[in-house]
């Protein structure tokens, strides 16, 4: 027997087999790349992200694979210019796809902004203070600022201002601070002032000019309006109680009561220092005020039921809308307009608002338009299955074209095209 | 002229929003009684009226009823009717005369002046810092209200306003008096429900309104929240039951919602891993590290929070926390209960 022989096929018809399995691994392989791909795709994540790995640095990159919240790994290793390469090859500029998760990691606040006459979606950074713009037409994203303020919980802006606050030894710290000039490194200065302690709420003024905050004194609270920076001050109003939640409109000053299930719950314009009642001693309530006219969109939690309703102006009575959701979930759009957007719950548990706030539940929501000319609801767009998204801070940006909100689940920023 | 003498008794039912006047005439007039609910009513709320009389058989007459001069109803043993109340401060004047078939008659009046409060209050229980919610009264907490009232377009002055505080229907003497629109009173027992009520009027002029507030003592409940080294307490995810993580080191705070203390660092806070008492940190006991190296598996977390300032609160919660599971860090899988898992 010629054992060279044997061996030298054995050998041969053993790399044969070799190469057939690695082909068949290979095309194994491409076909589950591809499922992904897909997979990505639909949910948005073909959108050309800039890298902040090197000098930059950012959380983006110190957390490997990002949060997706279906679980899977986000690649965030796109060039800077990715997008624009692909650009390049149609011709035409892409964008993002209708349903886009704009932060992967946890924010502390957006704002829609206009920046050299062109909208921004600004949001900061929960875990390094630093503040993002994304432009939503085409996805790309920019780190305006360098300056490191850890663990920012809470932020509101505006075209000029950041407000952000933390907490230290168990006391809110709120900062007030300013985007400044780009330096040679491409960021912006990022400079302000620490505003005084024990504020309850704050918010910006759409204009950016001023904020207006409540803080507690010896006895009340008191409602204030200051220079952006904290200084000039001058109160507005006097409350007895300092739990309320505050909104700085263009016209007018509204707060609420802050909300729990079941407990009966007002809201107030304040008019020359005084409290004007928009809605009273509602169950469970919470507030949407239009951001510039007399419109007001309300829910009521009794802790078995929830129930939005409209009321178009303060003199009107309130219209109940076909949809279950709190007035929190809910954004108008911009101008006269009597258009709402809000996240509608798949389902809601008993006690929702207390559960909710608590951290110990967290809903599926589909996006619904309320029209309040007509007192009608619509639904507007479903995610996909296996995407849940709890809306919180939605707001609507000034073309009415866009929503962004935060996703309550993980604190991620989301935004969707409106209009196809 | 014995017929022309008329023997009169006024009957003036007094409220400060409400007047019901009773007229009645030896011989010609009896007495009849107005009666509205709500008592005190509110701006643009149906108010029901209804009469009663023991001079006169109502089911026998003819009723009408008049709301500012203006007939609104009329009809046999009509003894009910509704009407409108106006906006706040806004007189309705109401009349009503009954004649039986003898031609005996009797008629009231009343005087509907719409005002309303609110009851603001808020409780020093805890609450994490910038917390959405409203804090709820636990055991030994005290709760501080604040009236709210308006009788007319113009607002009244509080020292013009005399406010009578009632707590589950007793009044609180010592809280009441004029211009004392704001009160105190400690939370309700235990599982006990307190209903607070202020009565608002005028020392000058008519109205009377009334606002009350219901609450029921929360047991305080212990609430864990994994400590981020990144973003912090992650308040808006609150480990439940079961938790998963990769990581072999854990940090996580514990929150003891509507505790009796505005220092969670000055409650007792007893932990235990696997049934092993852990001594916390002195200065922040609420967070706990833990550090589970090469272990993998399940952990056991138990927790009593209790105060030597307050003997009712005793809080406690058990937690499983399974290190070194693979499907996915804390983050990514949404260690407490991801829906999108």
């Amino acid at each position: 027997m010629d054992y060279e022989k044997l061996f030298k096929r054995i050998g041969v018809a053993a790399i044969i087999l070799l190469f057939f399995g690695l082909g068949g691994w290979y095309l194994f392989l491409r076909g589950q790349s591809s499922d992904l791909e897909q997979l990505r795709n639909e949910r948005g994540f073909d959108v050309g992200i800039p890298s902040f790995t090197g000098s930059r640095g950012s959380t983006f990159s110190n957390i490997e694979s990002g949060q997706s919240p279906t679980g899977e790994s986000v690649d965030f290793s796109l060039t800077e210019g990715g997008s624009d390469a692909s650009s390049n090859e149609t011709s035409e500029t892409p964008r993002p796809p209708r349903l886009w998760r704009t932060s992967a990691i946890p924010v502390a606040g957006a704002a829609f902004v206009e920046v050299a006459s062109s909208t921004k979606l600004r949001y900061v950074e929960r875990s390094t203070g630093h503040v993002f713009d994304v432009d939503i037409v085409t996805g790309k994203t920019e780190r305006r600022t360098n300056t490191l303020r850890p663990q920012i919980y809470r932020s509101f802006m505006t075209e000029k201002g950041v407000l952000q606050q933390s907490v230290e030894q168990g006391q809110v710290v709120t900062f007030a601070g300013e985007i400044g000039a780009r330096g040679d490194d491409g960021f912006s200065t990022f400079n302000g002032k620490t505003l005084p302690p024990n504020i309850l709420a704050i918010s910006p003024a759409p204009d950016s000019k001023n904020i207006t905050y409540i803080v507690r004194g010896a006895t009340n609270a008191s409602v204030v309006r200051a220079a952006f920076d904290g200084s000039k001050p001058t109160q507005l109003a006097s409350v007895g109680t300092g739990s309320w939640n505050l909104f700085s409109l263009a016209n007018s000053t509204v707060i609420a009561e802050k909300a729990a299930s079941g407990i009966l719950g007002s809201a107030y314009t304040i008019v020359n220092g005084l409290l004007n009642p928009l809605v009273r001693s509602v169950p469970g309530l919470t507030i949407a005020p239009h951001p510039e006219g007399e419109a007001l969109l309300y829910s009521s939690d009794t802790g078995s039921d929830v129930q939005l309703y409209l009321k178009p102006s303060p003199t009107a009575s309130p219209a109940g809308l076909q949809i279950r959701t709190v007035a929190e979930k809910c954004a108008w759009s911009t101008g006269r307009s009597l258009v709402a957007y809000c996240g509608v719950p798949r389902s809601m548990p008993r006690m929702f608002l207390n559960l909710w706030y608590r951290g110990l539940s967290h809903t599926e929501d589909t996006i619904w338009k309320v029209e309040g000319g007509g007192g009608t609801a619509t639904e507007i767009f479903t995610p996909q299955p296996g995407v849940a998204m709890d809306v919180e801070r939605p707001m609507v940006d000034d073309t009415g074209n866009y929503l962004a909100f935060i996703n309550g689940i993980d604190k991620s920023l989301w935004v969707i095209r409106l209009k196809e | 002229m014995r017929y022309l003498l008329w023997v009169s008794l006024l009957v003036v039912v007094m409220a400060p929003t409400v007047y019901a006047q009773t007229l009645f005439i030896d011989g010609v007039s009896r007495p009849l009684t107005i009666a509205l609910d709500p008592q005190y009513p509110e701006p643009g709320e149906t108010v029901r009226l209804s009469i009663e009389s023991s001079g006169i058989d109502l089911r026998r007459s003819i009723v009408v009823w008049y709301a500012n001069g203006r007939e609104i109803a009329r009809g046999d043993d009509l003894t009910e009717a509704t009407v409108i109340a106006g906006t706040v401060g806004q007189s309705t004047q109401i009349e009503v005369a009954a004649t039986d078939q003898q031609g005996i008659t009797a008629s009231a009046q009343a005087t509907i002046i719409p005002a309303e409060a609110e009851l603001l209050w808020e409780t020093d229980s805890f609450i994490p810092p910038l917390y959405n919610g409203r804090a709820l009264p636990g055991s030994g907490t005290t709760i501080r209200f604040q009236a709210l009232a308006r009788f007319g377009v113009f607002p009244t002055p509080e020292k013009d306003l005399i406010f009578t505080w009632y707590r589950n229907d007793a009044l609180v003497q010592s809280a009441s008096g004029r211009g004392k629109s704001s009160a105190v009173f400690p939370g309700p027992l235990l599982f006990g429900t307190d209903t607070i009520r202020v009565r608002v009027e005028r020392v000058v002029g008519e109205g009377i309104t009334e606002a009350s507030a219901t609450y029921t003592s929360q047991d305080p409940q212990p609430l864990l929240y994994e400590n981020h080294p990144l973003f912090g307490v992650l308040y808006h995810r609150a480990l439940q039951g079961e938790a998963q993580t990769i990581e072999s080191e854990l940090k996580i705070t514990a929150v003891p919602l509507f505790a009796n203390t505005r220092d969670v660092s000055n409650l007792s806070y007893e932990w235990k891993l696997n049934g092993t008492s852990i001594v916390p940190s002195p200065t922040e006991p609420q967070t706990l590290t833990i550090d589970a190296g090469t272990y993998t598996g399940p952990v056991r977390v138990d927790l009593a929070i209790t105060s030597f300032d307050d003997i009712y609160l005793h809080a406690v919660g058990a937690w499983n926390i399974l290190f070194g599971h693979t499907a996915g860090s804390v983050l990514q899988r949404g260690l407490f209960g991801n829906p999108n898992e």
